[in-house]
């Protein structure tokens, strides 16, 4: 404090420093080589991009693309906006899922305004309506998500909603949405059982399955086709796992099988010694759902410990390909089940994915950038439908979004009465860092084909819910 | 000794920044002004709902408001005890917590569980100022960041009380004689009578017996207990005393968000607390309403010129802390100072007592 001389010269130089610092955070990656020309692209006519992007859009044969020019077209213009974990830990797949939604935009004439995640699209129009993209991010945290979401809805004048990413900022989002009918959710990768099975909105869609039908098939094939007969499971001790463990014990004791324990780690665990060490000896296998850098870090150290001597059987986004190259050789022969293979053969898959690769260097199809791309898309088909007008309410194209069906990249989709996707699901398993059909399981439904009074009677899956020999 | 920055400050210069000034002080002048300022606030509350739109008063208003009154617990904490304390929403999710898990898991009256809720509060102060009372300055902050984390994972983990990691949705604000508190003109005059009650609190309290041996805490302990008092139970009350507003923040937030989960307390909120006070300044509360509306307008508006909030929050933080000792309320506090050395100079009354030293440092 009495080093006075010195203080104003220190003080210039972290002035400085924090005036880089703000410089760097208003700059909107100018550093990024592509920027330039794609800049130069949002100056040229929307018409034309569109034409140019027609041949490259040979999804959706199903729906009726053929919709009638209309005669006068509307000034209004429409607002999706896109909600993703853009902050936090799962900022990664943030940036993943908006790859999906401008995909999906860019299929309707839009133009990217830049390379930076929270950079929109420009320029698409359905049905002669000029649709803008708002994006906004969360953290992670439902609190987050409703004040994000809030923001669109009521600043940005969203009228369709695309997320959220996870499953409990689903929950939120849908005692938020349900409350202003005129907006309509349509989810992005949120999970969560009860988004649609339970106390469902009539506002909020999912055109992806939720975590239990993820992990569909897999408890079955366990039993029928590996011959386990003892499992032990291990998960990250929240919702999103309750489902995948419950949907895989549902199945593997309704075939005869027993699990022996079920851990439950904390979300964001780094070190799993004390837990491996929980795994019995005279298991036939383990079952394990985590995420991100969750499955990275256990799938690791359970290498390194026991050198899979109890072979693992993994969640759908534990091996999920937003993950897959940095489990490496570790990952080689885990069988799981999941909405995204990479030798579907479905024309629209290997058309995604050429695009995806064409347009955002280098990326591959994950859960993610599917999802979300499925999702605007469906907006995107089911406003076509309604010529773009929403003046009722959104109530024409609410109904329209329900009864849509069409072929998604990763296969047919249609709603049930919850508005709540019935969808193929892959059985697959890990060949040289990517995934291979073992088998496609097609037309999984909410309630993984069980009665369905009964099932959801059952209540939501917990830690000890299905109870389990 | 560890001091915070601003515990130099003494106690002639609190006087003329008017901390020591009383609201209801024995000279009738001041009460007068003090008076005029109440009705001056009460006016400006009365026109808020008018001027702004809806989506500004609720997303920014009533948010700065009660994420204000949670900082201004540790405003008060760090401002007048001289406690940096990272429990502070370890106490607020703890009301929140309490408040929602009677409603929605025990079917309790709402104003019961709100009693409850803002009892909780001083009791959760009052058992974390029980655990660290003995420690001060660094031990105390690991140690309080201990406690806010430990609740944290009492939230995430503990399944059957606090339903883990989604927490409770759903939670609808009371209804008082027809008025929804759901809505949103009614949830901002609640807030804010709310907010304006708690800074006059614990403004009654700075000025009691009570607030000087908290000072005394903050500026040398050794010669508090030197008069005879006791540290421990001087610190263990201050933390009670903050909270009672940190309870009152929790219930207010799980009103607004019609939600709590572990995401409302985690270590992210722990630290926006702590940016939102020393933004706003811990030389007087009211900054740390300040702070809170600076932090809510940033959240809120810069991503429309940038790609990197945090990253903006964090520069401007480091603006702040570096261009003023006492935050954004410093800036104003010194910008008054001159003013009135300004008004002295072209021969106007002097207003205040001599300066004790010249002030080199704004």
């Amino acid at each position: 404090m009495q080093t006075n001389n010195f203080k104003p010269l220190w003080r210039l130089v972290t002035l400085l420093a924090v005036f880089c610092l703000v410089i760097a955070a208003c700059g909107n990656d100018d550093d990024n080589a592509d920027e330039p020309p794609l800049a130069a692209q949002a100056t040229t006519a929307a018409t034309a991009a569109a034409t140019a992007n027609v041949p490259d859009q040979p999804s959706a044969p199903s729906e009726p693309t053929e919709v009638p020019s209309e005669p006068t077209p509307r000034t209004q213009e429409i607002t999706i906006g896109a909600i993703s974990t853009l902050d936090g830990p799962f900022a990664g797949l943030g940036d993943f899922s908006m790859h999906g939604v401008k995909l999906a935009l860019m299929e309707y004439g839009g133009v990217l305004d830049g390379s930076g995640t929270r950079d929109g699209v420009s320029g698409a129009s359905v049905a002669g309506v000029p649709i803008r993209l708002v994006i906004e991010g969360s953290d992670a945290t439902p609190d987050v998500a409703v004040e994000a979401t809030r923001k669109m809805v009521e600043q940005d004048n969203a009228d369709i909603i695309i997320g959220p990413l996870s499953g409990d900022e689903g929950l939120a989002l849908k005692d938020y949405i349900r409350d202003i009918p005129a907006v309509t959710l349509v989810n992005g990768t949120s999970a969560s059982q009860d988004l649609t099975l339970r106390d469902p909105a009539p506002n909020v869609f999912r055109f992806g399955a939720d975590g239990a039908m993820w992990a569909y098939g897999v408890g079955t094939y366990a039993y029928e086709g590996l011959g386990h007969r003892r499992i032990a499971t291990i998960a990250e001790d929240y919702s999103y796992p309750y489902d995948q463990v419950g949907a895989v014990l549902t199945e593997f004791c309704a075939a005869g099988g027993t699990v022996t324990d079920r851990i439950w780690v904390p979300l964001g665990t780094q070190d799993y010694s004390s837990f491996i060490a929980q795994i019995p000896d005279d298991v036939d296998a383990v079952f394990f759902a985590m995420g991100g850098t969750d499955a990275i870090n256990f799938v690791k150290q359970y290498d390194d410990f026991t050198g899979q001597a109890i072979p693992l059987i993994a969640g759908p986004t534990a091996v999920d390909q937003s993950v897959l190259t940095e489990l490496g050789d570790r990952a080689e022969g885990m069988i799981s089940s999941g909405p995204v293979v990479d030798d579907s053969g479905l024309a629209n898959f290997n058309a995604f994915a050429a695009r995806l690769d064409e347009v955002f260097d280098g990326q591959t199809p994950n859960i993610f950038n599917v999802y979300y791309y499925i999702a605007t898309k469906s907006a995107l088909a089911a406003l076509e439908m309604v010529g773009g007008d929403i003046s009722d309410g959104s109530s024409a194209f609410q109904a329209a979004l329900t009864d849509l069906r069409w072929d998604t990249p990763i296969g047919p989709v249609y709603l049930d009465e919850n508005r709540q996707a019935v969808v193929d699901i892959y059985l697959r398993e890990v060949q040289d860092g990517a995934q291979v059909t073992i088998d496609t399981l097609p037309q999984v439904n909410a309630t993984l084909g069980f009665e369905r009074d009964s099932y959801i009677a059952k209540g939501s899956f917990s830690r000890n819910n299905p109870p389990c020999g | 000794m560890y001091r915070p920055e601003h515990a130099v400050t003494n106690g002639s210069e609190l006087r003329e920044r008017g901390e020591l000034g009383g609201v209801f002080s024995a000279k009738s002048g001041r009460l007068l002004a003090n008076c005029a300022l109440l009705l001056v606030i009460g006016a400006a509350i009365a026109a808020t709902p008018v001027l702004v739109s809806d989506f500004v008063l609720l997303q920014i208003v009533i948010k700065s408001l009660w994420l204000g009154i949670a900082g201004s617990s540790l405003a008060f904490l760090i401002g007048q005890a001289g406690l940096i304390s990272l429990a502070q929403t370890a106490v607020f999710g703890t009301s929140g917590y309490l408040m929602a898990i009677l409603v929605l898991e025990h079917d309790v009256g709402i104003w019961v569980a709100v009693a409850a809720a803002c009892i909780a509060g001083p009791v959760a102060g009052l058992i974390i100022g029980i655990i660290s009372q003995r420690s001060s300055g660094l031990y105390l902050m690991m140690l309080t960041l201990a406690i806010g984390v430990f609740v944290f994972f009492f939230a995430q983990q503990y399944q059957p009380i606090t339903r883990g990691h989604t927490g409770f949705n759903g939670f609808d604000a009371p209804i008082i004689k027809g008025v929804n508190l759901q809505e949103r003109e009614p949830l901002f005059y609640v807030s804010a009578i709310a907010a304006v009650g708690v800074v006059i609190l614990l403004r009654l309290v700075a000025q009691s017996p009570a607030g000087l041996a908290y000072r005394g805490l903050r500026d040398n302990r050794k010669r508090l207990s030197a008069l005879g008092y006791s540290t421990a139970a001087t610190t263990v009350s201050a933390f009670a005393v903050a909270g009672f507003s940190a309870g009152i923040g929790g219930v207010l937030a799980v009103w607004y968000n019609g939600a709590i989960s572990p995401g409302s307390i985690d270590i992210a909120r722990i630290i926006e607390l702590l940016i939102v006070v020393t933004i706003g300044g811990t030389i007087r509360l009211e900054g740390a309403f300040l702070g809170a509306l600076v932090v809510t307008l940033l959240r809120n508006y810069a991503n429309e010129f940038t790609n990197r909030t945090s990253t903006l929050v964090g520069a401007v933080f480091m603006v702040i802390v570096l261009i003023s000792r006492n935050g954004l309320l410093g800036i104003f506090i010194n910008a008054r100072t001159k003013a009135h050395k300004a008004i002295k100079l072209f021969g106007g009354q002097r207003l205040k007592a001599k300066q004790p030293y010249p002030q080199t440092n704004p």
